[in-house]
């Protein structure tokens, strides 16, 4: 006799599907079982637990299952179990078991939940805020500090944070609603529009965590990506400064060239460069962009090769967006990569 | 012609050994025919071989010293080659801002400059503005030895 090729099949599956999680679980940049700040940590804490609690009442269901048809093949229909002992299953098993559990479940969550949205305790407003603002298809980022609003600066699409202290993020929305979900560091949270909904999180572990849009927000909403890079105090202030320096005037004529190729063809209607007369924001800021990591909202890193790609044909690396390309004479594009990747 | 009928026909039991096409009944010759069938067959099938066009583009092999063409594809995305080419076997290298790379090992010239040979190929991409000054492709920053496995890679292009 030959065994049916589905049946066949199940274990093959049961061990593919087995793999394929093992594989996520890691310590990816973008992993919410590698927690790096104390809500992840909960996060994943509640995973577990809940994870092995469902396993175990799985596991002691399927032996009380395994056992009544032990049981019934045994002793056929003679085999009647007297009717109080068939109540007191129904009562315990159907009735207090699962109540007990998925009370003591409830309240673990709740409490999970109380501690997620109490870090940073009573005085958020005094907590370093930053302002993400959500694009189709890129992330807008402001720093604020109310004490020196001249120390304030917009960047994009790659978060800097210090590490060990919480940090405020109010999320808003331009077009349509986005979720930030950084999973090292915390959940998700949506950005709707007309709203103001507010985040904190902390990272204890410097190390740069890639953060992702988790709600669909169009065509290219897979390629919505964003750094966190939690860095130490003194980096984060040197970073922070940096930000607030104009860019250089630049004597090098390549880059000189640069600047004008940049603003002559259009690039400041959209974009802005601290310190240059493009100051719009309909897309990323590009201040001091040759420090930026990806470009693109995290899709590509930012190097030579694929910056030119992009700034040549914007909607072949990512169809949709809102960038055009734009014609160049090879020797601008070329000077326009030298300006930009200067602007560190 | 020595040979008897029941030398060219084939026993059944033969036949039934030799499978479909003889089954058919394609081998069961008969005496003369026999052998004129098969100088017959001989002479369509040389007439049919000259009929297959040789294949004139005579296609070189181009060895690149102590590279791995598996290691390519690494180099090409993080260097960005595949927003700006078509290059076969890369997913994702679907753009026309260069010239598409398709069949490389037939080109003659890269970038309209030097003839395509594997050193010259790997001098134009670890540098393509001393190469060619101007052009839009920019040094991307690749290093000689990721040259070697790319043009390795490109000339399995045919």
């Amino acid at each position: 006799m030959r065994a049916c090729p589905r049946r066949r099949a199940v274990p093959w599956l049961l061990l593919v599907g087995c793999s394929l999680l093992a594989g996520c679980v890691g310590t990816g940049a973008q992993d919410m079982l590698a927690p790096r700040g104390p809500q992840a940590q909960r996060i994943a804490e509640w995973f577990w637990v809940s994870t092995a609690l469902a396993t175990v009442i799985f596991l002691v269901y399927c032996a009380l299952l395994g056992y009544a048809l032990w049981r019934g093949r045994r002793n056929g229909d003679a085999n009647e179990l007297p009717p109080r002992h068939g109540q007191n299953l129904v009562v315990w098993g159907g009735l207090v078991v699962p109540t007990v559990v998925l009370l003591g479940l409830l309240v673990y969550s709740v409490v999970t939940d109380r501690r997620l949205a109490t870090l940073g305790g009573d005085s958020r407003a005094d907590l370093l805020t930053i302002e993400v603002i959500g694009h189709q298809f890129w992330w807008e980022v402001r720093y604020r500090d109310p004490g020196n609003p001249w120390r304030e600066f917009l960047t994009a699409n790659e978060i800097h944070i210090p590490v060990g202290r919480p940090v405020r993020f109010i999320l808003q929305s331009r077009d349509v609603i986005h979720s930030f979900w950084v999973p090292n560091l915390h959940g998700k949270t949506d950005l709707i529009p007309g709203r103001l909904n507010q985040l904190v999180l902390q990272a204890d572990h410097a190390g740069t965590y890639r953060g992702q849009c988790a709600e669909f927000c169009g065509i290219q909403h897979a390629k919505m990506l964003f750094l966190v890079i939690a860095q130490p105090e003194p980096e984060f202030a040197a970073w922070w400064d940096r930000q607030l320096q104009p860019a250089p005037a630049f004597t090098d004529p390549v880059l000189a060239r640069g600047h004008d190729v940049f603003m002559q063809n259009g690039c400041g209607i959209c974009h802005a460069i601290r310190g240059t007369e493009a100051r719009a924001s309909v897309a990323p800021n590009l201040s001091w962009f040759g420090l930026r990591r990806t470009l693109a909202a995290g899709v590509r890193p930012n190097t030579r090769g694929h910056l030119g790609g992009w700034i040549a044909d914007p909607q072949g690396v990512k169809p949709g967006n809102f960038m055009p390309a734009i014609s160049l004479e090879s020797e601008d594009l070329q000077a326009l990569l030298s300006y930009l990747h200067a602007l560190r | 012609m020595g040979m008897t009928n029941d030398e060219c026909r084939m026993t059944k039991e033969q036949r039934v050994r030799t499978g479909a096409a003889h089954r058919a009944g394609v081998l069961r010759f008969r005496h003369s025919s026999c052998v004129m069938r098969h100088s017959a067959l001989t002479v369509l099938l040389l007439t049919l071989t000259s009929c297959i066009e040789p294949n004139i583009r005579t296609v070189r092999h181009r060895e690149v010293a102590a590279a791995e063409p598996a290691r390519a594809e690494a180099a090409l995305r993080s260097y960005g080659c595949i927003d700006c080419h078509v290059i076969p076997g890369i997913r994702g290298a679907n753009s026309f801002v260069g010239p598409p790379l398709t069949s490389w090992a037939e080109r003659r010239y890269i970038a309209g400059r030097l003839p395509n040979e594997p050193e010259h190929l790997i001098t134009f991409l670890v540098n393509p503005q001393v190469v060619k000054p101007g052009s839009a492709m920019p040094a991307t920053g690749i290093s000689p030895e990721e040259a070697r496995d790319v043009a390795a890679y490109l000339y399995t292009l045919r």
